[in-house]
């Protein structure tokens, strides 16, 4: 498993080594508290410090270095786990074991994201403005094409009306009037912040030994940095107050039906894998009652199925259903949600949601994309190692699921119809 | 059973054609958990005309994927609550070429193999489940149609090609599917789902004589011989329309712009076209070329646009697409970006790091199993070894990629689609 090395104060490495992959990968992730006043200057950030450095002043010179380093990717990462931002840079690149003899490229790649992060492209001691505006478009963009996608849409208006006033609110890459009120000035003044009072998180896995990789990462951080971090935590509302129902109209030819929920357990509270396992019997797998009695029994939609805010305590259900069937499409989820909170269970059913668990854990073993996602995810709330799950979902029985169920108390219902609907 | 070695890429697997004419091929993993397996049918959205017996044949649109989803459905019940049972994920999908099923697994591998060939092999339709499935690939479809994305792109291909069947979505539209029966759907199984138009591909830390067994065991003894397919008369250069237009509730304008390009070759030759056609379209306007820069800085792109050869039988072209407030301005200085380069040429500095960046991200791209056995049946379908492709960018010149991105990239050639926001 990982081996966390404490590089400086605030600065942890997570190092995985592994010789089943051809690809290396690390991602470096700069803490922050998620909220409305520095969502946008977060979600900037790390796409300004791409632009360009003083040794690769613009997007062609860092592309053609990436190129000669064998097609490196390197991106920016924009993350949000409950109400923690994670902000940084996400690398993946070929494993130096596959290079003819002699080449190597982890530490062209290190030395890569130093340059990133510490030596800018600068105009009179901040950054460029066009690149700033550049980027300032681009994100402004990407948050109103938020739009394209009807799903992701619904899901993310209902998240913005159920979470009202609580960080989580704010959407993971914030408002585009906040962007447009960035400045060249006010982004440089975040940068030192975030570069000065951020807990740093790397994961890395690749065939290097933790102490290697802690020489190379070594080099990359500066240890002039300050000895208190921002701290970065989630509130958590465990029950909704009230059931609050909203519509919008839209020029759609499928409606899209969102039911979020306050499920009262988060990843490290010891009821979570009653809650991982309960929601896929429920809404989470291909064997879920929203799947077989919703979808497939009455053919009510093209998709119904539910996940979790694991960090938030949340559950989403979300559903393609034809307009005229939202009382009916409702009724049936809140059937099942019933059925659930009642233990009706039958053996089949848990025994094939923990196999689908079971077996989505342990390939994320098979994977650096999804083993970063998973330790990184432990670095903000320690949920315990994947055999730690493994065990504790063995141990589940229907009446723990049927406890878990009673927690569930469904918060906003958010419907997304046609115009003329 | 073969053993092949593919010293190059770190890569081993063993081979086995077997008696019905069905190509086997297992790629060793060891120290995963995952145990994955593909079987890809040669048989995609496009091939709804075809010639059998002397008899032509014009299935509906859209049917492929129709028998991709009931496909599921077997005389003891539905796979996919067998394969959760045997603790597996299954999925499926249909491209404009072909239909493929694939599972992923930890435990009871040998089950959930034997249970995927039967369902390939087991067709099971009833007028009732065949009707009772008609509601839930119509709200599929809607969904489609809501997606710009989607949309933009198919109607690039409707603009480029006169008769070639990637003129039709892959789904079909709610209309033609209406037409889709139980007899049509045996029909079409009966002439495609052979062994012989299969391939099987299988990856993890299994047991490569074990897979050849299985597979001898589930699928039937002999194939009969498959339907001539008809793509329509070959495709003159021109496209049928220069630009289309349509306007959905999205917050930019999105656009996907198309060049046609002749037919590639069979086999070797085809991944060879495809690796000059990437190499081309990466020079002309990929990351790391002047132009790019140039029209990021402008802002007429973003880091969402993206530019590549694709091919679907003979129906070839290098397309770009992305948002863009005026995607007129990015085709025109793409065309002249192209008789730059006819004039001038580009450096060899620049081909040789393009190539090294490519051959870098193919081999990092052998952790996927899915793309490992997605490629090795695409290729397969080809004619060639997909696992052959650093011999295929070694024998890649400079020489090629001009010549090719000289004769392609011209304005007649060229279609532009537009998804346009409401006012």
């Amino acid at each position: 498993m990982t081996k966390n090395i404490e590089l400086a104060p605030g600065v942890t490495l997570r190092a995985l080594q592994t010789d089943k992959f051809k690809t290396a990968c690390f991602s470096v992730n700069f803490l922050r508290p998620h909220c409305r006043q520095t969502a946008a200057l977060d979600a900037l950030l790390p796409s300004v410090l791409l632009r360009g450095t003083e040794r690769f002043p613009d997007i062609r010179s860092i592309s053609m270095h990436l190129d000669e380093l064998y097609g490196t990717s390197f991106g920016t990462l924009v993350r949000r786990k409950g109400e923690v931002k994670l902000t940084g840079f996400y690398a993946d690149f070929i494993d130096d074991a596959f290079l003819p003899e002699g080449e190597g490229i982890f530490a062209a790649v290190t030395d890569f994201l130093r340059e990133t992060l510490y030596r800018p492209l600068t105009e009179n001691g901040c950054f460029c403005e066009k690149n700033v505006e550049g980027e300032k478009q681009n994100l402004i963009n990407a948050i109103e094409s938020d739009l394209n996608d009807k799903r992701a849409y619904a899901t993310a208006r209902m998240l913005e009306k159920m979470c009202e006033g609580e960080p989580y609110g704010t959407p993971r890459l914030g408002y585009a009037q906040d962007v447009r009120a960035i400045t060249p000035q006010s982004l440089w003044a975040h940068y030192q912040t975030v570069l000065q009072t951020s807990r740093i998180e790397i994961f890395y896995a690749g065939r290097y030994s933790p102490e290697e990789a802690a020489a190379q990462f070594s080099k990359v951080f500066s240890d002039d940095r300050g000895a208190t971090f921002a701290a970065a935590a989630t509130q958590v509302r465990r029950k909704a107050d009230r059931v609050r129902e909203i519509s919008e109209s839209m020029d759609v030819t499928q409606g899209k039906l969102v039911i979020g929920l306050r499920t009262g357990i988060t990843v490290s509270d010891p009821d979570y894998p009653a809650l991982l396992l309960l929601n896929a019997v429920y809404g989470g797998s291909v064997t879920s009652k929203l799947f077989l009695n919703v979808r497939e029994k009455r053919s009510l939609c093209y998709y119904a199925g539910s996940s979790l805010e694991k960090y938030k305590g949340l559950m989403l259900i979300s559903s393609g259903i034809a307009f005229e069937n939202y009382e009916t499409a409702k009724q049936a989820i809140e059937q099942e949600l019933d059925a659930c909170r009642n233990g009706e269970f039958t053996d089949e059913e848990i025994e094939q949601a923990r196999r689908f668990i079971s077996f989505a854990l342990r390939s994320t073993m098979d994977s650096p994309a999804r083993l970063d996602e998973f330790y990184i995810g432990n670095a903000i709330s320690d949920g315990g190692d994947i055999p730690a799950l493994l065990e504790k979902l063995n141990a589940l029985t229907a009446d723990d699921l049927r406890l878990a169920a009673q927690k569930l108390s469904v918060d906003t219902i958010y419907f997304l119809k046609g115009e003329n609907a | 059973m073969k053993l092949l070695e593919f010293p190059r890429i770190g890569e081993r697997c063993y081979e086995q054609r077997l008696a019905n004419g069905m190509t086997v091929r297992v790629v060793p993993k060891r120290g995963f958990a995952r145990k994955y397996a593909f079987i890809a049918v040669d048989f995609g959205a496009i091939d709804t005309s075809f010639r059998q017996g002397g008899v032509s044949v014009r299935m509906p649109d859209g049917i492929a994927h129709y028998l991709e989803h009931k496909m599921f459905d077997l005389p003891e019940g539905n796979a996919d609550g067998m394969f959760a049972a045997l603790g597996a994920s299954p999925n499926a999908f249909t491209s404009y070429a072909m239909t493929a099923y694939h599972f992923s697994c930890a435990e009871h591998f040998a089950d959930n193999l034997r249970l995927l060939l039967r369902m390939v092999t087991t067709p099971y339709f009833t007028p009732e489940s065949v009707e009772k499935e008609r509601g839930i690939i119509t709200q599929e479809i809607r969904m489609y149609e809501d997606s710009a994305e989607q949309r933009v792109a198919e109607d690039l291909f409707a603009a480029l090609f006169r008769e070639h069947p990637v003129r039709a979505s892959i789904a079909g539209t709610a209309e033609s599917i209406g037409d889709i029966t139980a007899q049509s759907l045996y029909d079409c199984f009966r002439a495609f789902y052979q062994p012989s138009n299969m391939v099987l591909c299988v990856t993890g830390d299994v047991d490569a004589q074990e897979v050849m067994r299985i597979a001898q065991e589930m699928t039937p003894k002999t194939a009969s011989e498959l339907p001539e397919r008809m793509y329509g008369t070959p495709e003159t250069m021109l496209p049928v329309k220069t630009r289309t237009l349509r306007r959905m509730e999205i917050s930019m304008p999105t656009f996907a712009l198309g060049f046609k390009c002749e037919p590639a070759g069979k086999g070797a030759e085809s991944m060879r076209r495809e690796i000059i056609g990437d190499i081309a379209a990466e020079i002309l306007v990929g990351e790391s070329s002047p132009l790019y820069q140039r029209l990021y800085e402008e802002g007429l792109i973003d880091g969402g646009f993206s530019v590549g050869y694709e091919s679907v039988k003979d129906a070839c072209l290098i397309s770009a697409s992305g948002d863009s407030e005026d995607p007129e301005a990015v085709l025109r200085a793409i065309l002249q970006e192209a008789e730059r380069i006819a004039d001038e040429g580009f450096e060899e500095e620049l081909f040789r790091r393009l190539k090294k960046s490519a051959l870098g991200r193919r081999t990092r791209d052998l952790d996927s199993f899915e793309s490992i056995c997605y490629r090795i049946c695409a290729y397969r379908f080809d004619g060639v070894d997909y696992f052959t492709f650093p011999e295929a960018y070694a024998s890649v010149t400079q020489e090629d990629v001009q010549e090719f991105l000289t004769n392609t990239i011209r304005p007649e050639r060229a279609a532009l689609s537009v998804v346009q926001p409401k006012k």
